[in-house]
């Protein structure tokens, strides 16, 4: 009777074992320990708005830099990062491991634009990109005046400005120390000067951004002046400074202060065109 | 007084008359049991009085006692090793000698188109019984042989309900292109298809012959040459009705599921890919996103989605019934079998039911004429979505677990890109509804010649009609989006369509057998010689319509015409064939036996048609001289050979004696309108012929030690020739048309087959068997008539047939020194990089290796799906009324090369399995996997030796605890035997490969696996 018992037992275990024989899985392999990251920053002596980034990281084997602009680049642990313009920055570090990623990030205040070069340092130049500029308004002011450099209003001595013209913006701006731009904000209308028909009229915006170059050397195109800037060459009617049948490439300025902007477009042999303008 | 005295004697001697007679109605029958060859007593020996459940056992001195009923005269003893004996009850002392199981070689064997002794069979016969094949629960016959006999190689390559069956391969793969290796089954003597086989109930069937050499294949000729598989189902036989009840239920469940990473796994890796890819790319998921994929707070929007498990993860039922009756008188005997089949898919628009009807009828019509009429009736209808199998697990295997199934308030999904499968499984995506009818009958009359001895014949009618319908409704489901305001959005579906098709068949077989057999002293001769006549015809008309504009009326009138397909078909089929067989054996001792056969196939030229196909066999039972008689331990030593020729004119195409052309539909527009046309085809071969196959068997069989061991072991050889291939020869266009098949292909296919037995009665109560056999089938191609500019790593030719062929991946570019200094593929040269695969430079244009990965480094890489291979071992315990019995059962030899997302991390964006965890990384050089990749055409996703896996297992493939309930308990409900079972299929199994079954034979991984079945069952026998 125990024996009995004792095989009732057993086939009932037995039963219990076959049946559960596929309850006994396999351990699932690892993804491994996540990747750690830390970020440490510090300015670099002698270069402006530079700065050393340092990363620090376990389990991992690739690293990412978001230099602050989004984008993000594979590097090693450490690198180096500019700032043409002042403003709060935030960097990051990623590190990749097996087990995942980390992100370490840290914000860098950059107190002031770069001007530690040519043209950002000079006192022109700054006053330029420092303001966004109208033609002068007032009657009285001939903002647009055509003739010979030696009697710049021989040919027209200037008159009431188009309303199309009026509204018309130019901003100029640096974006690196050596990357500038033109912005020529049309708003509703652009007006037509002697090479756009309808001559003289209103006719679509020709909005536009450009790059230029600024220089203090007036030479090449003479007359006066203290500074110029030079667009794309051979680009009216589609770029273009004041009208869009500005005589040449280099224009020159003429005086600049905080509110005012004089410039002249043409060298001292062709008939001059000069913009008197104003800040925003 | 007197008077009083003469009535008390005559009522004294009336009750002596009764208490006589009383005595006699129930007579004690004394007697001893012994062992025929050692002449000692038999302990535990069952003897049981014929038709009742009466029975005793004898004691340590081989004597018993029992009461037998006045109505009985027989009794039957059991004993194990020994074989059964019926001894009529002659006397009130009985001396009953019992014959080793050895003399159950006396037992006849069902050979092709009659019997033989098993002793005296000369080709290489395997057996499977009734009690076998009950023992596995599955649906589909097929699966029951597997493990149970050598040479038989199975593979069941799916689980699908109704279409779970196996590819059966009598002792390997020989042939190539298109050709088959499908058996040949017969059942009773009749030619039927492997749905007739395979969809037999196993509680109708007698058992299973496999004939695997030539002489026992060749009486089937040109039918013959991929062995045959002989089904022999239940008879009645004369005595009281006996009924029987069997009933089970069970689980089905998958063997195994891949190990599928998660989402906040697959987010990891997939950043990594991304990376691998572009090293300045953004992180795909965020931290963030992947701590909520973690976190599972939001299954929404950030879902954890196990695709397989959600389609496949569940149970399903299987149940089965079946009532048999059986019983007769001299003159008529019947059987009779009602079978119901119910499996369950593991979702529920899955499922499949089977009704089997049987009755086989047998009348002694004169004491020399009898007549047999045998109708078997088989119902199915199978139940699936209308999507198919490969579609519903394309898109199981490939959705990312990232993307949500079924939304929180039970909408259904749309998986990004992909097809939401819990759509294309779900009861509203329509149906697929398959029935098949079919009924088969076989009608025999045998009549003895009386003035010759011996000397009989038989006619046989087999008629068989089927009739099939399939009806498909496809409405696909509507499936939502998330918004980002936690709102849904449910998008339109498309409209419903509709396919229907009929088919019908029948097939009339005559055949005439004249059989001779007598035995003159030690001379024993027999004959048989048969003529057989066969036709059959099929015819199929298929329609469609798609763009329904509503579900209401699922019919074709419903739906409207622009789109609507309509197709049909027709075939005829025909067959006459005479064959000849003869044996002879002097003394039981020398056999021998000559048959052969002449086809006609219609599948040939006219004056191509007829072929014959000879076999010769010849055995010698040692045991029978003279010098091994004082050896005891050998019982029975035989040993055999057998050569022969049969044929396959199973070939692709049946008319490739006539110049063909092909139907191009709506291709030649002629006033603007499309036109059907026709285009040249394959150009006429009129030689075309059969498979030719020489089979060359040398065999012996052994029984040891008085049953205690079997030995039967044979070496076989097969050269099949004249396999249709096409030259691979380039033809100039001009010739406008393709080269014909011919018949030049070769193949060399040989190995070895062993099965041990071992039988053993512990004691009284306790006895075990232990059986085990062993497969080894190799093949090569001898002859593929290849074009000689196939570079010679690609040559079919010399290697094993049916090879996976492609690059030897000879490991990882561990780093970027490894990298630089390793021959590399030239088509990926721009993003290959350390962490991917390296491969072997084997050759180049001018045969040595070049320093360049191409199409000249291709070679062999395995022998491919099919197992070299195949082993099982099976045994039980009885102990009293228990029982347990198993079946092991494994292959090796065998690979699968997978593909796509059944073995490469994201592919097509889709799924990524465990085992990539451990993949390459800079800082995990030495990993068995390659570095992540989103790219899906790369290097590393090129056909090699990389993704060839060891696809051999050990498969615990059957496992049954039985009790068989006790007389006093059976009295009670007026049964003869109870016997309650648990039972199961494929519960273990032990492989390397990951993520699909070893059996599997799908690339990408898209089937329905194999099941693991837990069945639990009662027979009752009245």
């Amino acid at each position: 009777m125990k024996f009995k018992s004792k095989f009732h037992l057993g086939t009932l275990l037995m039963f219990i074992s076959l049946f559960s024989f596929q309850g006994c899985k396999k351990n699932k392999g690892e993804l491994g320990t996540g990747a750690k990251a830390s970020l440490s920053v510090s300015p670099v002596v002698g270069n402006a708005n530079t700065y050393a980034l340092k990363g620090t990281a376990e389990n991992a084997f690739r690293y990412q830099w978001d230099r602050g602009d989004g984008n993000l680049i594979s590097k090693g642990l450490d690198d180096t990062v500019y700032f043409f313009t002042r403003g709060t920055y935030k960097v990051k570090f990623y590190a990749y491991g097996r087990g995942g990623f980390a992100v370490d990030s840290q914000s860098i205040v950059v107190p002031t634009d770069d001007q530690s070069v040519f043209p950002l340092n000079n006192p022109t130049f700054q006053l330029l990109v420092s303001k966004t500029w109208k033609f002068d308004p007032s009657p009285t002011a001939a903002a647009i005046i055509v003739g010979p450099d030696w009697n710049p209003g021989a040919y027209y001595g200037g008159g009431p400005l188009d309303p199309s013209q009026l509204d018309d913006e130019y901003t100029f701006s640096a974006t690196s120390k050596t990357t500038f731009n033109l912005n020529y904000d049309a708003k509703a209308n652009t007006f037509n000067g002697g090479n756009v028909n309808p001559n003289y009229n209103p006719g679509p915006p020709r909005s536009f951004n450009t790059p230029f170059t600024f220089s203090t050397t007036i030479t090449p195109v003479g007359g006066a002046g203290i500074a110029t800037f030079t667009l794309p060459a051979g680009t009216p009617p589609t770029i273009f400074f004041g009208v869009t049948d500005i005589p040449g490439n280099v224009c020159r300025i003429l005086s600049i202060t905080p509110t005012t902007l004089v410039v002249r477009a043409g060298n001292t042999l062709d008939p001059t065109f000069t913009f008197k303008l104003i800040a925003k | 007084m007197h008077m009083k005295f003469q009535i008390k004697a005559t009522l004294l001697l009336l009750g002596m008359i009764t208490c006589t007679s009383l005595l006699w109605a129930q007579s004690t029958v004394i007697g001893t049991v012994t062992g025929k060859v050692s002449g000692a007593p038999l302990e535990g020996a069952t003897i049981k009085v014929k038709g009742t459940k009466i029975a005793a056992t004898t004691n340590k001195a081989g004597t018993f006692s029992i009461n037998v009923p006045a109505n009985s005269n027989t009794l039957v003893v059991t004993y194990v090793g020994m074989a059964d004996q019926e001894v009529p009850v002659t006397g009130a002392n009985l001396s009953i000698v019992m014959e080793q199981k050895e003399s159950a070689l006396n037992e006849v064997v069902v050979v092709g188109y009659g019997t033989q002794r098993k002793s005296n069979i000369t080709g290489s016969i395997s057996t499977v019984k009734t009690k076998e094949l009950v023992q596995t629960p599955v649906g589909d016959l097929s699966n029951a042989l597997t493990g149970r006999v050598s040479g038989v190689i199975t593979k069941q390559t799916n689980g699908e309900p109704g279409r779970d069956g196996a590819q059966i391969f009598i002792r390997g793969n020989a042939t190539f292109g298109g050709g088959t290796m499908e058996p040949l089954y017969v059942v009773d003597g009749i030619v039927r298809n492997a749905r007739d086989f395979s969809q037999l109930d196993a509680n109708e069937v007698e058992s299973i012959n496999i004939l695997k050499d030539a002489a026992s294949a060749a009486i089937f000729g040109l039918k013959g040459a991929n062995g045959v598989i002989l089904v022999t189902t239940k008879r009645g036989k004369s005595g009281k009705i006996t009924a029987s009840y069997s009933f089970n239920y069970g689980f089905n469940k998958v063997t195994r599921l891949p190990d599928n990473l998660g989402s906040y796994e697959y987010g990891v890796l997939y950043n990594e890919a991304k990376l691998n890819d572009n090293p300045n790319a953004t992180p795909e998921f965020s931290n963030e996103r992947l701590q909520a994929f973690k976190n599972g707070t939001d299954p929404d929007r950030f879902p954890n989605t196990n695709w397989m498990d959600l389609v496949l993860g569940g149970t399903a039922t299987r149940m089965q019934h079946n009532l048999s009756f059986n019983g007769g008188s001299d003159k008529v005997k019947y059987f009779t079998s009602l079978g119901y089949l119910d499996e369950k898919g593991l979702y529920p628009s899955l499922g499949y039911k089977r009704y089997n009807i049987r009755t086989n009828l047998d009348i002694q019509i004169t004491s020399t004429t009898k007549f047999s009429a045998d109708i078997a009736a088989r119902l199915e209808n199978r139940n699936a979505p209308p999507n198919s199998t490969s579609f519903i697990f394309e898109h199981t295997t490939r959705n990312p677990p990232t993307q949500p199934a079924i939304f929180s308030n039970g909408l259904l999904a749309q998986p990004g890109v992909y097809v939401n499968p819990l759509s294309a499984i779900s009861d509203e995506s329509g149906y697929n509804r398959i029935s098949d009818n079919t009924l088969l009958t076989n009608f025999q009359i045998e009549q003895k010649i009386p003035w010759v001895q011996g000397l009989s014949v038989k006619g046989v009618l087999a008629f068989d009609r089927g009739f099939n319908y399939t009806k498909v409704w496809n409405t696909p489901v509507p499936l939502s989006v998330i918004n980002p305001n936690n709102t849904f959005t449910t998008n339109p579906a498309g409209a419903p369509k509709l396919e229907k098709s009929f088919g019908e068949g029948k097939s009339t077989e005559l055949q005439a057998h004249i059989n001779y057999e007598r035995r003159f002293k030690k001379h024993g001769v027999s004959a048989f010689v048969l003529f057989l006549q066969k036709e059959s015809e099929n015819s199929e008309l298929n329609a469609s319509r798609v763009g329904y504009t509503s579900t209401t009326l699922e019919i074709l009138n419903a739906g409207p015409s622009l789109g609507q397909t309509i197709g049909d078909g027709e075939a005829r089929f025909g067959l006459k064939s005479m064959a000849a067989r003869v044996n002879y054996d002097f003394d039981n001792k020398y056999l021998i036996q000559v048959s052969l056969r002449q086809d006609q196939s219609e599948n040939f030229a006219p004056d191509k048609r007829t072929g014959y196909f000879p076999a010769l066999s010849l055995g010698w039972v040692v045991t029978k001289e003279g010098f091994m008689q004082n050896i005891s331990q050998v019982n029975f030593f035989k040993f055999k050979g057998s050569i022969g020729q049969l044929g396959s004119d199973r070939i692709p195409s049946r008319f490739g004696y006539y110049n063909r052309f092909d139907l191009v539909t709506n291709n030649y527009y002629f006033g603007g309108i499309s036109q059907n046309g026709l285009t040249p085809g394959a150009s006429a071969n009129s030689n075309l012929t059969w498979e030719v196959s020489t089979k060359t068997d040398l065999g012996l069989e052994a029984r040891l030690w008085n049953g205690l061991f079997g030995i039967d072991f044979t070496y076989f050889k097969e050269r099949r020739s004249d396999i249709l291939t096409t030259r691979g020869l380039a033809v100039p266009l001009t010739f406008g048309g393709a080269l014909p098949q011919e018949n030049i292909g070769i193949v060399e296919n040989k190995g070895i087959e062993l099965t041990l037995t071992h039988d053993k009665r512990l004691t009284k109560n306790l006895s075990y068997y232990l059986k085990g056999n062993f497969t080894m089938a190799k093949n090569k191609i001898i002859e593929a008539a290849e074009a000689a500019n196939v570079p010679a790593g690609s040559k079919i030719t010399g290697r094993p047939n049916n090879g996976y062929y492609g690059y030897q991946a000879i490991g990882i570019f561990r780093d970027q020194k490894d990298y630089d200094n390793s021959p590399k593929t030239s088509a990926f040269s721009n993003s290959t990089g350390p962490g991917d695969i390296k491969y072997a430079d084997l050759s180049g244009p001018n045969g040595v290796p070049d320093g360049v990965i191409d199409q000249f480094d291709i070679t062999y890489l395995g022998g491919g799906p099919l197992p070299e291979v195949t082993y099982a071992f099976n045994g039980g315990i009885i102990y009293k009324n228990f029982e347990f019995n198993f079946l092991f059962q494994g292959a090796t030899g065998v690979q699968q090369l997978l593909i796509q997302n059944s073995a490469w991390a994201f592919y097509n964006g889709g799924r990524v399995t465990g085992e990539w965890l451990d993949r390459w990384t800079p800082d995990n050089s030495n990993a068995p996997l390659p570095r992540l990749s989103l790219a899906s055409d790369r290097n590393n996703n090129l056909t090699s030796s990389f993704w060839v896996e060891d696809a051999s297992f050990l498969r615990l493939r059957n496992v049954e605890i039985a009790y068989t309930l006790t007389s006093s308990i059976l009295n009670k409900i007026g049964a003869n035997q109870v016997r309650i079972y648990a039972n199961g299929q494929n519960l273990a199994t032990f492989t390397k490969i990951k993520n699909v079954d070893p059996e599997n034979s799908n690339a990408s991984g898209w089937y329905y696996p194999q099941q693991m079945t837990f069945n639990f069952g009662i027979s009752v026998q009245f």
